[in-house]
């Protein structure tokens, strides 16, 4: 690659983003069902697992060791996870396809926009959607019962972050897929952390060992901060530590993703 | 020359065979899926559950999920080629028009596909048997009855997605197959019993995978119940309808 700058408005993009981002709201209106289910799966899983499997677990231990229902326990990591998968969905499948197949990010290219205002514009376009997402849930959460707390509040930015974490570093990972199988290892990956991030039980129910490994992962952080949030028992310590993890994710993600696009694209 | 419905059957087999060997690790990702919700909700919120009670008998949680998730797997193992698959070929690679200037009939293909499905499944299915003999979750020979169970679970949710991606216009429509699936893998009585839904316990009896999950089930505690007839009854009839809709619509979108 020949020394392409990264400067910051290679990499910020510039107001030419929100182009792309019109492009993806003319595209969706024509299918706007594929946003359903995005919307219907923390609200399945709310019920199932939450209420449904509630009825067995009765209460749990929450951050702050209160005994806490276990529905409200549930829900903000379903939170976080819905922001995830729907950041997944948007960064990694939709991205690969528009790269390799549509080739929108070519005919984009011929006009003034440049890969940092593709980078951009699809990032804030998985925003949007993954901030519809969250909306809806924490609309569910209020019909149901579920908000105890004013925090509540900061759980909408806390999902918005998990979801610009997941979203750049699925960028950057799909800039370096080669065919659709390779899709399979996100799932392998994003599977796991749905279901072992301390989504569905205390992280207290591990062995020690295995506590560690989990504090590690990237999913963790944002539950754990969504569940603080959402019960009121911020702990100003651990907050800290997840959102600058989840900044991290961020910032890494981005640069790669600029960088790699550039290489595919412009070189 | 002819081609029997047996030889016809080999040759359609084979050939997803020789195309999915440099696909494995698909296969992978749908054995496993049901494999970490086990020690997801079966072991980790198994911990969190005291007692657990079915029919009196007071077993571990993981012990009652484990057969929904045999189930789910069955069902996974079908529904990727029934689906999805089966529309790219059938709409854009047009595998079956292809298929259609050799010897084989629509018949052949709607049978081959279909035992292609049914092999997915039963593969899924045993390696999962294997896992929960290895976890200590079975008790009983019976167990192995789970694998016919887990057979025809199989062969109704191919014969039915078969039958509605016959009807799809575009990859749009098959969000309603995730708003169809995701569903009936939560509710099929796979993680709680179905007395927890008390009056409204019927809209559960309409899932397929529920009378999937209770015969598997049934065989993994080796209580065989007068219900369990009407469990296979209910999936053998929902195969043959599906089947029915299925050979029709492939005719019609095929030959005419």
């Amino acid at each position: 690659m020949t020394a392409l700058p990264l400067t910051s408005a290679f990499l910020i993009g510039s107001r030419r983003s929100f182009r792309l981002v019109e492009r993806n709201l003319y595209v969706y209106r024509h299918g706007w069902l594929v946003l359903l289910s995005g919307f219907f799966e923390p609200l399945f899983y709310l019920l199932g697992v939450g209420f449904g499997i509630g009825t067995l677990v009765g209460t749990v231990a929450g951050p702050g060791g209160q005994e806490i229902p276990y529905q409200l326990f549930v829900a903000p990591a379903l939170l976080a996870s819905a922001s995830m998968n729907g950041a997944i969905n948007e960064s990694t499948f939709n991205f690969f396809f528009k790269l390799h197949y549509d080739k929108t990010f070519v005919s984009i290219l011929a006009t003034p926009l440049s890969s940092g205002d593709i980078a951009v514009g699809e990032l804030i376009w998985a925003l949007i959607r993954g901030g519809l997402y969250a909306i809806g849930f924490l609309v569910v959460m209020f019909v149901l019962g579920l908000v105890v707390s004013p925090w509540v509040i900061f759980a909408f930015p806390a999902a918005l972050l998990v979801g610009f974490a997941f979203a750049s570093v699925g960028m950057a990972a799909t800039s370096f897929m080669k065919s659709w199988q390779d899709f399979d290892l996100i799932q392998l990956v994003v599977l796991p952390l749905f279901l072992f991030s301390a989504t569905f039980y205390p992280i207290e129910t591990y062995p020690p060992a295995l506590q560690l490994i989990v504090r590690l992962t990237p999913l963790y952080q944002g539950v754990d901060l969504a569940r603080m949030l959402t019960l009121g028992t911020l702990d100003a310590g651990p907050a800290l530590v997840h959102l600058v993890y989840l900044l991290v994710m961020v910032v890494v993600g981005h640069v790669l993703a600029v960088r790699r696009l550039t290489r595919r694209l412009v070189v | 020359m002819t081609l029997t419905l047996v030889g016809a059957t080999r040759v359609l087999l084979l050939r997803n065979y020789l195309s999915y060997k440099s696909a494995w690790l698909v296969f992978l990702t749908g054995f496993l899926e049901p494999v970490f919700y086990l020690f997801s909700i079966g072991v980790g919120v198994g911990k969190l559950i005291d007692s657990f009670e079915v029919n009196g008998h007071s077993i571990p949680y993981a012990e009652f999920v484990a057969p929904g998730m045999l189930a789910a797997s069955a069902m996974n193992g079908a529904i990727l080629d029934s689906t999805f698959n089966m529309f790219f070929k059938l709409k854009f690679q047009k595998l079956f028009d292809q298929m259609l200037a050799t010897p084989m009939t629509t018949t052949n293909i709607a049978v081959g596909e279909l035992s292609w499905c049914l092999l997915r499944s039963g593969l899924y299915s045993a390696a999962f048997l294997v896992v929960m003999v290895a976890m200590g979750l079975t008790h009983s020979w019976l167990a192995v009855l789970a694998l016919p169970a887990a057979l025809l679970i199989g062969f109704a949710v191919a014969a039915v997605g078969m039958a509605l991606t016959s009807f799809m216009r575009s990859w749009q429509d098959f969000e309603f197959i995730t708003l169809a699936t995701m569903p009936m893998f939560l509710f099929s009585a796979t993680f709680f019993p179905i007395t927890a839904y008390g009056s409204w316990a019927w809209i559960v009896q309409l899932s397929p995978l529920y009378h999937g999950v209770a015969l598997v089930r049934a065989a993994n505690t080796g209580v065989f119940t007068v219900a369990c007839i009407g469990h296979v009854l209910v999936l053998l009839a929902i195969a043959a309808v599906g089947m029915t809709v299925a050979a029709r619509r492939l005719g019609k979108l095929l030959l005419s």
